[in-house]
């Protein structure tokens, strides 16, 4: 009876089809799939393959390599995202303390020069939100672009170590 | 109907190995670490009474330890190690002395080492015969060296094989279990549950119950939180006898800090096994730390199986308390001395009275006239082997070290770093294995090989007790090169470093703790 290896792992959802091709060009071979209990975008999935695998040290590499690339994937993904959303905070929070000084200023104190600093104090907030988004969406396009990118670079990092996979497995060189 | 799950996973990681996690190992861990840092209050506390008490104590005590300054200059220690010790002793005058003697292997290992002298007179007629010096000057100066200062025997047929990774040395090791006749050694620093325990339990199992003998070391500290006290109770119940090396209690005792680092196999006294790998699951690459762990091993037969076979029997009578009777599994025809190879299986520790390993390696270094290559995860040398490394370079050695590019310990690795870049500076050439974290300990010099469990740093010369083979035998230095080839191919060189403040002022408090390491 041969004896098999096992690996189990969890991953995104939106990923789990990549990452079953390239562990089958890896050798693995999946056994179970099943849904994560209680996070709606993961799943769990199981492979297996034979012990004695022909050039195993060089596809344990490259399985190292492909997981670091899907994680870089998802760490990309996430921090295109972070600037635009911390700006948008920032924006948030300025918009926000200008407001509630405006309204203090306006109830609490009587006078012309009140009036005039609580109506400054709304113009700053809705100006605060007008510069936030549209820096916001600046940003979020420009890190957009890079992120689009460097999703690229990282898919064709992903395509070479699934070629350079089947060709230590012996296999044909199939176009993707 | 699909059950409602709302949330989405906080983890941003797009996949993740599942490992299995021991609480219970890290509870016991914490408990220790409780223990001994209350016992350190309670000690510190005591001190500052007994000063208040006794004023005149705060005197003696900056006198003891201008004292112990004073011997520690005189001493043989490294010119690195005396320096901070010196430091240590004045800046803490008040306990310095104390950690000092408390420290002074001539101190806490007295007892201990007049115990392995005993075990090494008895089991000296053993070791076996040398084998004629070889024709290569340097390797017959070195083996004259392991000869004179261990009693290290150099044979002359070893059949031996290198492994380039952990998962080879070990599938070669279960094959050669299975044929075992008569005893099975086994001594790692790490043993732990998992995948690769439970093909060796099977085989060990199988073995102890068709009646062969099967004697197992492992480290309690390499071991704590690995090894459960279920795994321990599996094997005895099988008929493995089992022993812990130097055991890891809850008590301030700075003998803890001595460990056995060793990973040896013995087979019938007909084969042995050495290498970097531990018995645990990542050193296969079943499971993942640290990114891909690249590890070596070399398998050796005939006399040299039995250098090992000694090295496992000293530390086992030394472990039991029990006389071993070595013409039990010792015994038997000299093996002959054919041709150029020589195999010499060697060991360092406390219980040798040189850092056997670290001066052997100094030797290597310096006889080094074309190549030189080293694998090692941690890159911490004494200011001999330092400078050494650097001086072989600048004569036109093709000096090559590859390191993780992964590292296990963050501390250590700023260290390892630091010590490359020096180094580099000096003309050494420095890769890093990427995503990799590099654990085989491996020399590769023009005329010879040193494989083993010995790193490049101060606990292996100094503190650990390590086991490896030297050897000129061709087809193996052959192996070593073709792997060092390979893995270069998966390399990168060390980036310059940026020297900014931040870095200069951690390399620099890094350099005052980098001898304790």
């Amino acid at each position: 009876m041969t004896e098999n290896d096992t690996v189990h792992l969890q991953s995104k959802k939106s990923a789990a089809e990549t990452i079953k091709q390239g562990y089958a060009d890896l050798g693995w071979r999946l056994i179970n799939e099943r849904e994560d209990g209680a996070y709606s975008d993961v799943v769990h999935l199981s492979f297996s393959r034979p012990h004695a695998i022909q050039n195993k040290d060089g596809l344990q590499l490259l399985q190292v390599r492909m997981d670091i690339a899907f994680n870089n994937m998802g760490d990309i993904v996430a921090k295109s995202k972070r600037r635009a959303t911390y700006c948008g905070l920032f924006a948030a929070f300025s918009a926000l303390f200008f407001t509630i000084e405006g309204a203090m200023l306006l109830a609490f104190y009587i006078g012309a020069l009140s009036v005039a600093l609580g109506a400054v104090s709304f113009a700053f907030a809705a100006a605060s939100v007008g510069v936030g988004v549209l820096i916001c969406v600046k940003i979020y396009k420009n890190d957009c672009a890079e992120c689009k990118l460097k999703i690229e670079e990282e898919v064709k990092k992903f395509e070479r170590l699934r070629r350079a996979a089947r060709k230590l497995r012996g296999l044909e060189d199939e176009s993707v | 109907m699909k059950a409602f799950k709302p949330f989405r996973s906080p983890d941003a990681a797009v996949i993740k190995i599942k490992a299995e996690k021991r609480g219970l190992g890290s509870l016991r861990t914490l408990l220790t670490v409780f223990l001994i840092f209350l016992q350190l209050v309670i000690l510190v506390s005591l001190y500052f009474t007994l000063a208040e008490v006794f004023p005149w104590y705060v005197g003696l005590s900056l006198g003891l330890s201008v004292a112990c300054c004073i011997y520690t200059l005189s001493s043989d220690r490294s010119p690195s190690s005396k320096a901070v010790w010196v430091f240590i002793l004045l800046i803490f005058f008040f306990v310095g002395h104390i950690l000092f003697i408390l420290t002074d292997e001539k101190v806490f290992f007295y007892r201990s080492k007049k115990r392995y002298a005993k075990v090494f007179a008895k089991s000296e007629k053993y070791a076996g015969k040398s084998c004629p010096p070889s024709a290569d000057k340097r390797c017959a100066e070195d083996c004259a060296y392991l000869e004179k200062v261990g009693r290290f025997s150099a044979y002359g047929e070893g059949n031996a094989r290198y492994f380039s990774s952990g998962g080879q040395f070990f599938d070669a090791v279960i094959e050669d279990l299975r044929r075992a006749e008569k005893f099975i050694f086994i001594e790692f620093f790490i043993i732990a549950d998992g995948r690769l325990f439970e093909r060796f339990l099977k085989e060990l199992s199988r073995k102890a119950a068709g009646g062969v003998e099967v004697c197992v070391i492992y480290d309690d500290m390499g071991s704590h939180g690995k090894l459960s006290y279920k795994s321990k109770s599996r094997m005895k119940k099988r008929g493995i006898k089992l022993m812990s090396f130097n055991r890891l209690l809850p008590v301030i005792d700075v003998g803890l800090n001595y460990r056995d680092h060793r990973k040896i196999v013995v087979i019938d006294g007909k084969i042995a096994y050495t290498g970097g790998a531990n018995l645990a699951d990542e050193y296969t690459n079943d499971k993942r730390m640290h990114g891909y762990w690249k590890d070596g091993g070399v398998r050796v037969e005939g006399g040299a199986a039995k250098g090992f076979a000694l090295m496992f029997l000293r530390q086992w009578e030394f472990l039991t308390r029990k006389s071993v009777e070595y013409e039990n599994y010792l015994s038997g025809a000299e093996q002959p001395c054919a041709g150029e190879s020589v195999f010499v299986p060697f060991a360092c520790g406390l219980d040798y009275d040189k850092p056997v390993a670290k001066e052997l390696l100094l030797n290597v270094i310096a006889k080094a006239q074309d190549r030189l290559y080293i694998m090692t995860p941690y890159l911490v040398p004494d200011d001999s082997i330092f400078n050494m490394l650097a001086n072989k370079a600048a004569s036109g050695v093709d000096v090559k070290i590859i390191l993780p590019a992964v590292p296990d310990k963050a501390v250590v690795y700023k260290v390892t770093l630091n010590n490359a870049h020096k180094l580099a500076e000096r003309g050494v050439k420095i890769y890093l294995m990427r995503d990799s974290f590099v654990h085989s300990k491996i020399m590769l010099a023009d005329y010879c090989a040193v494989i083993g469990s010995v790193n490049i740093d101060m606990r292996s010369f100094y503190q650990q007790f390590e086991s490896a083979l030297y050897t000129n035998d061709a087809t193996v230095m052959d192996e070593v090169s073709a792997d060092f080839s390979n893995t270069l191919e998966e390399c990168q060189t060390l980036s310059e470093r940026k020297s900014t403040p931040s870095n200069r002022v951690s390399a620099g408090l890094l350099k005052i703790i980098s001898p304790l390491m």
